[in-house]
């Protein structure tokens, strides 16, 4: 453990908005209507609000904690949210817990504790440009493979890679090409009945789901974002699709 | 210092200094905010999107949300807190009187029997706060210390000045342990989670916004 660069990214976080929320949460509980971990498994920890605890701590100690205390933070803010913004719906001051809990899985990224599974995702999803490392032959042979299976039913139909000037960009969760090319098959069926005039990218970027974003890693974040957006404007396109 | 001196100076000066720090506090608290938003990024504030915030602000400031459909006892329970406390602070007939001979402005009150009710309303709801803060245990474990000492300090002067008006107790000591328990609270708003006062509308405001960009709804 790193106390400066924990306590470097801790302030780097410290913005408006965590001040704002981290001193209005009333710690009235209404956000648990709101979660589906609660709902599904109803422990005080499943509480979104509870979430903000290991931030709150470690403002009150201003950074100075231990290994343990960081590993009760990694496994509230990991392992209890999917950040799926549900619980800001519930609260009456609409506070955003997933804003503050990508904040505090950014504290977790700067002492290297970023869990196993999204590590490696995030590290495939750098060096293959999608998280499940899918080569691009493998990303390509598949939607050629679904198109010639989709033209047996609808002939004219197309799966344009790399059209300049289209005026949309689909992007795709990499799990639909590796494990569900089915679903890949819907997409274009879809696209191509509804006279969609749109292109996919071979280039890294074809993955929009942002892992790094997932994991409050900003600079990642960064870097994968920019890569869906620099494929979107060498084509041309007017609109980019992002996967869900 | 004899009661009724504490009394005229809890009332005076110090009530002009508690009012000044609430008044100048929340509006430091909004500041700060809008301040450092802008320093992190001079983009931000581009682009906020007013009208969504205000559906949101609405959206709460009436109970026309989904925590009202779903949660429609806490929901009664927070507006008669809320709106019980401003309605008696702002409009009790004594409190309207001290400003009238203080600054020669008036405005119209709330007949004594409706405030006595209001109170009562007050009372009640933050005794259902209490009550739920200990006996559902999710709400117990968010509970901090500072969470009773916020409900303790708001409470307070709606309690005092129910006992001191009732003339329940010795009345010199309760209108004064009133006006004293009045300045703590609103010395503690800009300094506790009671900013909500003024940040509430900032945070629904910056949310409504953001969901707005996003057209999901004035949540």
């Amino acid at each position: 453990m790193d106390l400066g660069i924990l306590k470097q990214a801790l302030a780097g976080k410290s913005g408006a908005r965590l001040k704002l929320w981290m001193e209005i949460c009333a710690r009235c509980g209404l956000c648990a209507q709101g979660c589906h971990f609660f709902q599904s498994d109803p422990r005080p920890e499943h509480v979104p609000a509870y979430r903000l605890k290991p931030l709150a701590e470690l403002i009150r100690k201003k950074g100075d904690v231990d290994e343990a205390f960081m590993q009760w933070l990694v496994d509230t803010a990991y392992g209890t949210c999917t950040m799926c913004q549900r619980c800001t719906m519930f609260c009456p001051h609409g506070i955003s817990i997933a804003f503050l809990v990508r904040a505090t899985r950014a504290l977790a990224v700067s002492q290297g504790m970023t869990p196993q599974g999204l590590a490696s995702g995030l590290a495939n999803a750098l060096e293959f440009g999608n998280n499940l490392g899918i080569t691009e032959e493998e990303y390509i042979e598949t939607v050629e493979w679904q198109l010639e299976e989709l033209q047996a039913e609808m002939p004219d139909a197309v799966a344009p890679i790399d059209k300049k000037g289209a005026e949309v960009l689909v992007t795709f969760h990499p799990r639909d090409i590796k494990f569900y090319p089915q679903n890949l098959y819907c997409y274009l069926k879809l696209y191509n009945a509804a006279g969609l005039d749109f292109t996919l990218t071979s280039a890294k970027g074809w993955d929009s789901t942002n892992i790094g974003l997932f994991a409050g890693d900003d600079p990642a974040a960064a870097e994968l974002a920019g890569r869906v957006v620099a494929a979107g404007e060498n084509l041309g396109v007017r609109t980019i699709l992002t996967a869900e | 210092m004899t009661l009724l001196s504490l009394y005229d100076f809890a009332a005076g000066p110090l009530f002009a200094f508690s009012f000044s720090v609430f008044a100048l506090g929340s509006g430091w608290r909004v500041l700060r905010f809008v301040l450092l938003a802008r320093a992190a990024d001079p983009a931000a504030l581009k682009g906020f999107r007013p009208s969504w915030a205000l559906k949101s602000i609405l959206r709460w400031l009436v109970p026309a949300n989904i925590t009202a459909r779903e949660n429609a006892l806490m929901t009664a329970a927070g507006f008669s807190f809320h709106l019980a406390l401003l309605g008696v602070a702002l409009f009790f007939s004594a409190h309207v009187v001290l400003v009238d001979l203080a600054w020669d402005v008036s405005w119209p009150t709330l007949p004594d029997e409706a405030a006595d009710w209001l109170t009562y309303l007050f009372l009640a709801s933050a005794a259902f706060l209490a009550w739920r803060r200990l006996s559902l245990p999710h709400v117990r474990a968010l509970t901090t210390a500072s969470d009773w000492l916020v409900l303790a300090l708001t409470a307070a002067p709606m309690l005092t000045g129910l006992i001191a008006y009732r003339q329940w107790g010795d009345y010199d000591l309760f209108i004064t342990l009133h006006v004293l328990s009045g300045n703590l609270m609103l010395l503690a708003v800009p300094f506790t989670k009671l900013s909500h006062a003024v940040l509430f509308f900032v945070s629904r405001a910056v949310t409504g916004s953001d969901f707005g960009k996003r057209n999901v709804g004035a949540w």
